[in-house]
């Protein structure tokens, strides 16, 4: 019994991993109508950039706190996702609006390789760490209950907490503020958002830099679970199927989504892999999304999708 | 533009709709085959076929299902390869395990289990649209990428799962190289 309970939090904890990813997708396809294929690039981007800078900034600096370089770091990522999204905007997307949503897709798998090359031509192909100070130690609990306890990783804790409170700040930043509301008339209709005046140029810079931040979250946290290397970019293709169960639309969809695929990864691995070869993961999440789309084509909390024929 | 659609005039829906209704394409498309089959044969070694030529054709037809779907139909696929891989090692399948099949046979039927394929995978088509079925044939994808790495039947047992067949041939001529 303690062992599947285990097994579903490592899931429910892993799942809310694979929702910081997803949020970036939903953001930006919320916000701009376009399904942000580069969102795993970005995450590479953004957590090479912070481990090479929180490496090189106390050398160049001579600051010894491990803290004041980590933040200097944070500071100086967050300002390169800003020109990464200002050149998006630039050179990719100014060029397409209005475009249906098939070219604005393979415009961002274009986004995915240029930013995959750049990325490790400046900050190198190697395998970095990101430390933060997360406690890497697991912990014991519910020994009352069940006999020997729960084993409970304290990083994955954290890393739930923080994506708790990026979402409810997304959330509210979406629903509350000016700028929020007018990223979601630009997502309903480029040409009626332009008609009553909102620059999509700014709105498309600025949604591309709350992505880039997002990206940075989850690369750290990432990072500082497995290393940042390449293989994080394919972190991308785990949370794909994420956004379409949870819906393209819905910031709470990509939540409970994350937390459906990531338990549902985890407890196929354990209780059917073993008759099947092992190595599942990969394609049960998609295989799971797939079951929920043919009876919820939209996803469990997306908008409906309301063809005029 | 060197030429244009001016002054061709369709009499029938059928002459409307063909695949070049522009007489000069249709008349260039026709040189560049012949020029692929009686020039191409002379002018080009062994290292041009194997490394450009042979995977460029490979690559052509499996774009040519793509451009069925995604631009005929207007449905986005991102499965393609795991439906050329269904189709190769069934065909390599029919041919190990059926004693006496021949080589155009294998490749029809692997054809046929392809399609087989892509009507179970199809099945979501019916409901979802744009997006959401570019990931729903993502699925398909890695399944099947998982499925010949990790089921030994597949690939008749073969460690690293690469697969060839020995003594191909069609109607009596053997198939071993390039040309």
């Amino acid at each position: 019994m303690s062992f599947f309970i285990e097994t579903l939090l490592g899931g429910l904890m892993t799942g809310m991993l694979y929702s910081l990813v997803a949020l970036g997708f939903v953001l930006i396809f919320k916000a701009s109508g376009v399904f942000n294929f580069a969102q795993g690039a970005m995450v590479l981007f953004a957590a090479l950039a912070m481990a090479r800078f929180s490496e090189w900034i106390p050398g160049w600096l001579g600051i010894d706190s491990r803290f004041l370089s980590n933040l200097l770091a944070i500071a100086v990522t967050v300002a390169i996702m800003f020109v990464v999204a200002w050149l998006v905007e630039r050179l990719a997307l100014r060029h397409l609006v209005n475009q249906n949503e098939a070219t604005l897709l393979m415009a961002t798998l274009g986004i995915t390789y240029v930013l995959d090359g750049v990325g490790q031509t400046i900050f190198g192909s190697d395998i970095y760490k990101i430390d933060v100070g997360m406690p890497k130690d697991p912990v014991i609990m519910l020994e009352g209950v069940f006999q020997g306890g729960v084993l409970i990783n304290k990083e994955d804790f954290i890393a739930a907490a923080i994506a708790a409170v990026l979402v409810a700040a997304l959330t509210l930043f979406f629903q509350k503020t000016p700028t929020g509301r007018a990223l979601r008339a630009v997502a309903d209709d480029h040409q009626a958002a332009l008609s009553v005046g909102i620059p999509l140029d700014r709105i498309w810079v600025i949604v591309w830099c709350v992505a880039g931040i997002t990206a940075l979250v989850a690369g750290i946290i990432w990072g500082s679970k497995l290393g940042v290397q390449f293989s994080l970019s394919t972190v991308a293709l785990r949370a794909l199927p994420v956004v379409i169960l949870g819906g393209l639309t819905s910031v709470p969809g990509a939540i409970i989504g994350g937390l459906i695929i990531g338990v549902g990864e985890k407890l196929s691995e354990v209780y059917l892999g073993p008759f099947v070869g092992g190595g599942i993961e990969i394609w049960f999440a998609y295989m799971l999304a797939l079951v929920f789309l043919l009876f919820r084509p939209q996803g469990l909390f997306g908008e409906k999708i309301i063809d005029r024929v | 533009m060197l030429y244009r659609e001016n002054g061709q005039f369709k009499t029938s829906y059928q002459a409307d709709q063909q695949i070049f209704p522009i007489a000069q394409d249709r008349w260039g498309v026709l040189l560049l085959i012949a020029f692929a089959f009686v020039g191409v044969p002379f002018l080009v070694d062994e290292y041009m076929f194997r490394a450009i030529l042979i995977p460029f054709l490979i690559l052509s037809l499996a774009a040519l299902g793509v451009n069925l779907l995604v631009g005929y139909c207007g449905q986005i696929t991102l499965g393609a390869g795991a439906f050329m891989a269904v189709g190769a090692y069934a065909a390599y399948n029919f041919m190990i395990r059926v004693p006496g099949m021949p080589l155009l046979g294998a490749i029809v039927l692997g054809g046929v289990a392809a399609a087989a394929m892509g009507i179970v995978f199809g099945v979501p088509s019916l409901r979802v649209r744009g997006l959401y079925l570019a990931v729903a044939t993502l699925a398909a994808q890695f399944f099947w990428d998982w499925a010949f790495l990790r089921i030994k039947w597949f690939t008749n047992d073969s460690p690293s799962g690469s697969v060839s067949v020995a003594n191909l041939n069609v109607f009596g001529v053997e198939i071993f190289t390039p040309l």
